[in-house]
């Protein structure tokens, strides 16, 4: 468009200047002919004005008159109502290029005129004669003898010539004027064809700003018709009414000074805005009056849609060069940094300060291979692609970075880029990823696979892999050896039915259906089967699987492993075996203990019965016939008796002793202390008569059952009292010695004692030390203190000797 | 010293028993009408009236009742839930006089309903002691439940 605006402009300005030339023109040419005209009429009606009276005057007059046309500058001819020639002054003598009027008489006027004006000059001849009107001004044209056009205006009038009426006709040569004016159409003609053939509207406005043209570009880009622009002035019809003001303003800001190009918003005849180029430009008069406006509008919607593409392209382009993960730096032809983006100063730890002006080159890089050796800076990937031309693509490096006191690892592609034409690249696009976690990552699954190995060989388990849309199933060298193949043995291909054929088919609907689950709902893959060994015989394994499911759940691959278990089965036959002896054992025992309860049962109520009759029946006698037995015969009789009612102790010991096996022992914290007392204060209540010491020591708790540990002291403190029956100042003590974290309890006596010889027998049952008549007692006694201690997981030990007392000393656990 | 018109019922298989039972009473001059029964069918049909009972009035409800736990035919502990769940016996003094002393039995007599549980001690001499503490208490000192008057 700038190209070709001057053209426009000037064209524009060449039609103002020649328009403006062409109104002067005129406007002289109709001043001198009116002025002439004016004239002449005046002279006629002063001749007029008193034709009678004033002959002298007149004949004077008209003598004035025709020197005043001989002088004329405008030519003048008189001709009579027929039209022959009678006067012509030397102007229209000029004019027609003849040099006497006798000359100009001599040529017909049909030579004279052009074909045109004849012409009309019959028409015009023609309408006189039939009394119709015809104007007195006209245009027309002579060819001169040397064949030169001339245009002449002409004004026609009746004057009074020699008294006679006669027709004068005053000739302005308006040649130059028309071929200004043919100019001017021409230049009308071009610019029109131009200015409407511009894709640009365009509009030319007079002094006040109204559309005097306006081409069809500028109807179409506003959907205005011509009509309804020409003759509008402003605010124009395009423009928007909220933007009146503004565009005003800006033309009026212009108008000061050169034609610049305003960027305006106008409005089509829909209501719809969109964005324009006005290039103004104007014609000022000599006094700097602007004559007319051209006004070039250029529809920049397009532009602004494609700067705005523009503008968010480049956006885009500068955030994600911002943003983007991935390192980027641009390099020039030595290869020095002059960009880079915020990634880049993140993965290498350098501000872009830092960076701007290095070379790949610089030793501060500190680059290594992926193997540790050194990365020599020219076969950095953009000096590789400044110096070769070619794209270098993912080349690892590590870079050492400053702020972590360690490598980090890049991946870097250099892009070279040309300017046109040219066939070296004048800078590099060099992009780089940090991809040190994803190295720490692939190290991580390199040393896990590593673990992995190790630890299948260490579990010695055989690894399968089966991939479950082709059927195929890879199975280790230690799968194969688990079934007495080698890994590459023919008869074993590696496929699914190598293993599903060898399952022991016993197994194979269990092995099958927990397969299935697995694959169909995720449940646990975790199967024990008989397995076809090469051997021929059916060997225990283990097999266990995770299947890899795709997006749509459908299972297409599945990994475990087996181990082959017939040890641990065999292992666990064997106990299970076990557990069966054992749980008859426990059943016997079981019966066992039921025997033994009926048992006691029996003892307790059975054996009693006969003891009570032959007591009772003793009793009767002694009582009913004592008369008629002597001494000795009722001495045997409570003989009987005592002896019944020993027997019925015996048996309540016994009952107690076996009580205390099977009963449930109840757990709870018991004050010895207490219980003691208790026991010690009944015993003095059974003996008031006896001077025994009790020394019972405070705060001896211990947890145990209660109820048993009331028998353990009853009998205990029982036997102490007893056997000090015959003491004088008898002393019974219960105390405790800490002896590590175990409390030892103890209970002393100044009794009678025992041989510490026999010891051993002490806790025996029905085994006693002492007469029965010195020291009653069933021999029971001990016993149950030895099962009740034995129960509460402690111990008891006596110490003694004969006439000095006994200690016993007993833990509780 | 004891009205003779009141039963007592001892429910004991034991001759032996019943003997040294019957001289404890003696004894202790308790002079009751003393109906044996030696099972414990028996002693049902007789406190309901059937079998060789069937004549009785089934209102004339014993005083007391001593039953022991060891029986044929039907043991102790089932004679007494029998005559606990019958409306005519249910509120009738029961004491168990038996040889055992195993915790089972004492729970499970009071548990049926044994108004008192005393075990037969082997000494006759304590034995006719017991009767009479029985006979003291049970015929004399308790006031029997309105009904069995």
């Amino acid at each position: 468009m700038s190209q070709n605006k001057p053209t426009y402009e000037e064209l524009g300005k060449k039609l103002a200047e020649a328009e403006a030339l062409i109104a002067s023109l005129r406007k002289v040419e109709r001043t001198t002919v009116s002025a002439e005209r004016d004239a002449a009429r005046d002279e006629r009606d002063a001749a007029l004005m008193d034709s009678r009276e004033m002959e002298e005057a007149y004949i004077e007059s008209e003598q004035n008159f025709r020197n005043s046309l001989d002088a004329s500058p405008l030519g003048v001819r008189i001709v009579t109502e027929d039209g022959d020639l009678i006067y012509a002054n030397q102007a229209i003598l000029d004019i027609c290029g003849y040099g006497s009027i006798e000359e100009l008489k001599a040529v017909p006027r049909q030579q004279l005129y052009t074909p045109e004006s004849y012409a009309a000059h019959q028409g015009r001849r023609e309408k006189r004669q039939r009394g119709e009107y015809v104007p007195p001004e006209y245009e027309m044209s002579i060819r001169r003898p040397d064949g030169a056009i001339r245009n002449l205006l002409v004004y026609r009038r009746e004057v009074i010539w020699g008294g006679e009426r006669q027709f004068m006709a005053m000739y302005q040569d308006i040649t130059e004027r028309k071929q200004a004016e043919e100019a001017l159409r021409e230049t009308h003609e071009f610019l029109d064809s131009h200015i409407n053939a511009m894709r640009d509207g365009f509009s030319i406005l007079d002094n006040r700003g109204v559309h005097i043209s306006v081409n069809p570009a500028l109807c179409e880009m506003t959907g205005f018709l011509r009509e309804e622009l020409i003759g509008a002035g402003p605010p124009h019809p395009y423009w928007p009414p909220e933007r009146n003001e503004e565009i005003y303003r800006a033309f009026q800001k212009t108008l000061a000074g050169d034609f610049v190009d305003i960027e305006l918003t106008f409005m089509r005849k829909n209501g719809e805005r969109f964005p324009v180029i006005v290039s103004p430009a104007w014609t000022k008069d000599k006094q700097g009056n602007v004559v007319s406006y051209f006004a070039t509008v250029k529809d920049i919607t397009e532009r602004k849609q494609a700067e705005e593409v523009l503008r968010q392209s480049e956006e885009k382009h500068r955030t994600l060069f911002e943003t983007m993960a991935q390192g980027v730096v641009y390099q020039n032809a030595e290869g020095h940094i002059f960009s880079a983006n915020a990634a880049a100063e993140r993965i290498l730890g350098l501000t872009l300060d830092q960076m701007l002006g290095r070379a790949s080159t610089d030793p501060r890089w500190k680059a290594i291979h992926e193997d540790g050796s050194d990365f020599p800076g020219d076969t950095h990937p953009a000096m590789v692609a400044l110096r070769t031309g070619k794209e270098v693509r993912n080349v690892i490096m590590g870079v050492f970075h400053p702020g972590e006191n360690e490598y980090v690892w890049i991946n870097i592609s250099a892009i070279p880029q040309f300017k046109q034409g040219e066939a070296k690249p004048h800078q590099t696009y060099t992009t780089f990823e940090d991809i040190t976690e994803r190295k720490q990552a692939e190290e991580a699954l390199r040393e896990s696979e590593e673990k992995l190995r190790l630890a299948l060989n260490a579990t010695q388990d055989g690894l399968w892999d089966w991939d479950i849309t082709t059927g195929k199933e890879f199975f280790s060298p230690r799968w194969c050896e688990i079934i007495g193949y080698t890994f590459d043995d023919p008869e074993l291909p590696h496929a699914y039915d190598s293993w599903a054929s060898r399952i022991h088919p016993e197994d194979y609907d269990n092995v099958i259906k927990s397969l299935n689950s697995h694959l169909e709902k995720g449940t646990v893959y975790d199967v024990d089967y008989r397995h076809l060994h090469k051997s021929g015989e059916y060997r225990w394994q283990n097999s266990r699987g995770q299947a890899i499911f795709d997006e749509s759940g459908k299972p297409i691959r599945m990994v475990g492993c087996i181990r082959d278990i017939t040890e641990r089965k065999q292992a666990e036959e064997k106990l299970k075996h076990a557990l069966a002896n054992l749980q008859q054992s426990s059943a016997q025992l079981e019966a066992t203990n039921k025997e033994l309860e009926s048992f006691s049962y029996s003892v307790s109520h059975d054996l009693r019965s006969p003891l009570r009759s032959i007591d009772g029946f003793s009793q009767a006698l002694l009582e009913d016939y004592s008369a008629r037995l002597d001494e000795t015969g009722q001495e045997y009789l409570n003989r009987l008796r005592s002896s019944s009612q020993k027997m019925g102790e015996l048996i309540d010991g016994l009952l107690k002793l076996s009580h205390l096996t099977r009963s449930e022992m109840h757990l709870e914290k018991v004050d010895l202390s207490a219980l003691a007392e208790e026991i010690s204060a009944r015993l003095r209540e059974t003996h008031t008569n006896r001077q025994t010491k009790f020394l019972i020591d405070s705060g001896l708790n211990v947890d145990g059952d209660p109820q048993m540990l009331r028998v353990l002291l009853e009998n205990l403190l029982g036997n102490a009292w007893k056997f000090t029956r015959k003491t004088p100042r008898a002393l019974i003590e219960f105390g405790s010695t800490a002896n590590g974290a175990r409390k030892t309890f103890f209970i002393k006596d100044n009794g009678a004692g025992f041989d510490m010889a026999y010891k051993d027998k002490l806790f025996s049952a029905f085994q006693r030390l002492h007469d029965t008549a010195d020291f009653p007692g069933t021999g029971i006694g001990l016993a149950t203190v030895q099962r009740i201690i034995n129960r509460h997981g402690g111990s008891i030990r006596a110490e003694g000797a004969v006439g000095k007392g006994a200690a016993f000393y007993f833990t509780l656990s | 010293m004891i009205a003779k018109d009141e039963t007592i019922l001892l429910v004991e298989d034991n001759p032996d028993d019943v003997e040294l039972t019957k001289r404890a009473f003696r004894k202790n001059n308790i002079a009751n009408n003393l109906v044996v029964a030696d099972d414990g069918i028996k002693a049902l049909d007789y406190l309901f009236c059937r079998g060789a009972y069937a004549d009785r009035n089934i209102k004339d409800t014993p005083r007391l009742i001593l039953l022991d736990l060891k029986l044929p035919k039907m043991d102790g502990l089932q004679v007494l839930e029998r005559l606990r769940a019958e409306e005519a016996t249910r509120l009738v003094p029961v004491v168990i006089l038996t040889s055992s002393k195993e915790e089972q039995d004492l729970i499970s007599g009071y548990k049926s309903g044994a108004n008192s549980y005393v075990r037969k001690p082997v000494d006759f001499i304590e034995f006719v002691a017991a009767v009479r503490h029985i006979g003291l208490y049970w015929l004399l000192i308790n006031e029997p439940p309105p009904e069995s008057r």
